[in-house]
């Protein structure tokens, strides 16, 4: 299920995806896209897995009666583009010649195809050698949000049932984080 | 040595490492002095160790979840939680010239290493070297094979206390001391008084290869109350007093007779009995007939003679062991037993030091001689009076002049006498439970830390400290095996019960007889 093409790699682990608007694009639509939910990104040495882990939706036509002639072509480069919405993917893994790993050892290409990952697929990157695992969990709460988390891994309850009770206790770990984190 | 920890702070006499390694209680880890002496290594004994860090409560909160396998799935490090941050109190430095542990004074700074402590080190903990004359090898530090040994000359001189909750291994601790004193090393002249019969055992002793040497070859003599004989006159009016339960009328009429017998001539029973007789009259005749009664009954028991009476040569000699057997004999005459023995040994050695006693005297002994006590509490009692307390004192505080070891051996410290408790400079201290033994234990022994103390509920059945003069620090020691039988082990109720059952079921099995036919008449 494509959601849209890499348009920005701000880092080896932040990239921005454009997500059309259109009903009728053969996307997903940008309203049922939630936070935490499984992308994956074929780019040409590997699949990168990574969460969505933001939203942007930026009207600028808005402000173009404020900027002069010559400065709208350079602050709002994406005009023709207002319609779109854009999604933050935070980087958690990737899978290579069917192996998944959860480090990151390649990053997108602009343009590349970010699709939203079924439960099976989200099943099978979370299992290395018949073990499943949450290896880029410190990475994620690090990089993201601590909310991210909660709902990644509320994901991937959902595709593990069986490792609900490990996955719960992370949940519950990482919320009194978050909360000890706001009270500080 | 590899380094098994890093320093993280220290404390007054304390030092707090971190290790990968989980070290027990008692085990001995070692420093560097590079103040003093960089070469030098300073032994510190681990008192308490804890995880270095710890798991996340939301860990820790289900049961049925490893909080291992869960770090491991949330792809955290579990090194970090295998860490110990383990606390050691520093014994210290061995000084051969002083032949005992200095304190190093300086301490060690964060981050320096600390190392496990290897046989080098270890082995400075006991004053002797295991082939040693006077050598008692009790056992090994617990995780290593290096022999803790006891030094036989300090716990002779200076006594010895065995205490123990009952059930921890003290009457085998007891034996393999006495299979240590037999060796050739030390060819002792020993004495055990066994009020139950276990220690019977230990005339094995006399033909097993390892208690032997050249023409060396220790004996052990056993004497139950039908071979072990007192002369009536070795007893003091204290004694019979404590025996005979008169009242105070009675004791008027005894004490009497007792004086115009001992000042008499004739010292036999009968005399004395004669003298009770000789008070008789009309006002009084009632009571001497409950006198002569008591009397007689206690000189039935067949332990007290005209003449007749065990010789101390007999009981004590070098490379013999001598076990009284007092099972079956009441507390009250084990006590007087004991108390006559005491006064003998203590009379004989005083006289032999002093050069009172000849040779060829009957009381001259000359060698030392070791008695282990068990039930110490029972002949020295912390409350109340008991007919051998007194010369049992005598023995704790002059003893050492005239070589008398006394080894107090008890599962009830509270019941035993503190000062005499006290008296014993080297301790073998096993599994204590009860508040009040720790506490008298704490009181009466100079060597035993609060730190050792906390120990002892959690020792292991053959597992002791060991402290005081016979030894260089305090030690956790494992108990050697015994080269003899037990012969104090706990009895196996049901199985008995088992065995008993099927055999009286058996004897009352009817045969089965075939049936009559009975034809009518």
């Amino acid at each position: 299920m494509k959601i849209g093409s890499v348009v920005q790699v701000r880092s080896f682990t932040e990239y921005v995806v454009r997500v059309p608007v259109e009903a009728d694009s053969g996307h997903v639509p940008a309203s049922s896209l939630g936070v935490g939910s499984y992308v994956s990104i074929k780019s040409a040495q590997c699949l990168v897995i990574g969460v969505i882990s933001n939203v942007l939706h930026n009207v600028k036509e808005e402000l173009l009666p404020y900027l002069p002639g010559e400065k709208q072509e350079v602050f709002t480069p994406y005009l023709a583009d207002f319609r779109s919405s854009y999604i933050i993917v935070t980087g958690v893994g990737s899978i290579t010649c069917g192996r998944p790993s959860h480090t990151i050892t390649c990053t997108p290409a602009i343009d590349d195809v970010a699709e939203l990952m079924e439960l099976q697929d989200i099943r099978e990157f979370h299992t290395e050698n018949g073990k499943p695992g949450f290896g880029y969990y410190r990475r994620l709460i690090r990089s993201a949000d601590p909310a991210v988390a909660t709902c990644s891994l509320d994901k991937a309850m959902e595709a593990m049932p069986e490792c609900s009770k490990m996955l719960k206790a992370l949940k519950k770990y990482t919320e009194n984080r978050y909360e000890a984190g706001r009270h500080r | 040595m590899k380094p098994a920890g890093i320093v993280r702070d220290v404390e007054e006499n304390e030092i707090t490492f971190v290790s990968p390694l989980k070290f027990k209680t008692g085990e001995f880890v070692a420093y560097l002095d590079r103040w003093v002496d960089p070469e030098r290594y300073v032994l510190c004994r681990i008192i308490y160790s804890r995880s270095f860090k710890t798991f996340p409560d939301e860990f820790i909160e289900q049961a049925e979840i490893s909080p291992k396998e869960l770090i491991q799935f949330a792809g955290m490090d579990l090194e970090e939680y295998d860490s110990y941050l383990m606390t050691a109190l520093v014994v210290g430095y061995y000084n051969e010239k002083l032949g005992e542990f200095k304190h190093p004074r300086a301490m060690p700074d964060s981050g320096e290493a600390i190392y496990l402590a290897g046989q080098e080190i270890l082995k400075d903990i006991s004053k002797l070297p295991a082939d040693a004359q006077g050598a008692a090898i009790l056992g090994v530090i617990p995780g290593t094979d290096v022999p803790v040994i006891m030094s036989v000359k300090d716990m002779v001189s200076q006594h010895l206390s065995v205490i123990a909750s009952t059930g921890s291994g003290k009457s085998y601790t007891v034996g393999v001391l006495l299979e240590e004193l037999m060796k050739p090393t030390n060819k002792a002249s020993a004495l055990v008084v066994d009020p139950h019969g276990e220690y019977s055992t230990l005339t094995e002793i006399m033909n097993r290869p390892e208690f032997r040497e050249a023409d060396y070859r220790p004996s052990v003599k056993i004497f139950r109350k039908e071979t072990l004989k007192i002369r009536i006159t070795e007893l003091e009016l204290d004694d019979i007093l404590g025996i005979l339960d008169l009242s105070d009328k009675m004791q008027h009429f005894f004490v009497t007779a007792y004086y115009s017998w001992k000042n008499g001539s004739q010292h036999k029973k009968s005399d004395l009995r004669r003298e009770i007789e000789i008070q008789r009259n009309q006002a009084n005749e009632s009571t001497i007939d409950a006198i002569l009664w008591r009397f007689d009954s206690v000189m039935r028991r067949g332990v007290f003679e005209d003449h007749l009476h065990t010789r101390l040569s007999d009981l004590f000699a070098p490379g013999q062991l001598t076990v009284v057997d007092l099972s079956g004999i009441g507390e009250s005459d084990q006590q007087l037993i004991i108390s006559a023995l005491l006064r003998r040994l203590f009379d004989a050695r005083e006289g032999t030091v002093n050069q009172r006693y000849p040779e060829g005297e009957e009381r001259h002994l000359p060698y030392p001689a070791f008695i282990v006590l068990e039930e110490a509490h029972r002949y020295a009692p912390q409350n109340g009076e008991a007919k051998s307390k007194k010369i049992l004192k005598t023995i704790l505080s002059e003893g050492r002049k005239f070589g008398i070891g006394v080894c107090m051996v008890s599962q009830r410290p509270a019941k035993l006498d503190s000062d005499s408790l006290s008296q014993c400079m080297s301790q073998i201290t096993m599994r204590i439970i009860n508040h009040a033994d720790q506490e008298q234990i704490a009181s009466s022994i100079e060597s035993m830390s609060r730190e050792l103390l906390n120990e002892l509920p959690a020792l292991a059945k053959g597992e002791a400290i060991i402290s005081g003069v016979s030894i260089n620090t305090p030690v956790l020691i494992k108990i050697r095996e015994r080269t003899t039988r037990h012969g104090g082990i706990s009895r196996d109720a049901p199985e008995e019960w088992h065995t008993e059952w099927k055999k009286a079921k058996s004897i009352k099995a009817i045969p089965n007889i075939p049936r009559r036919e009975f034809k009518p008449l």
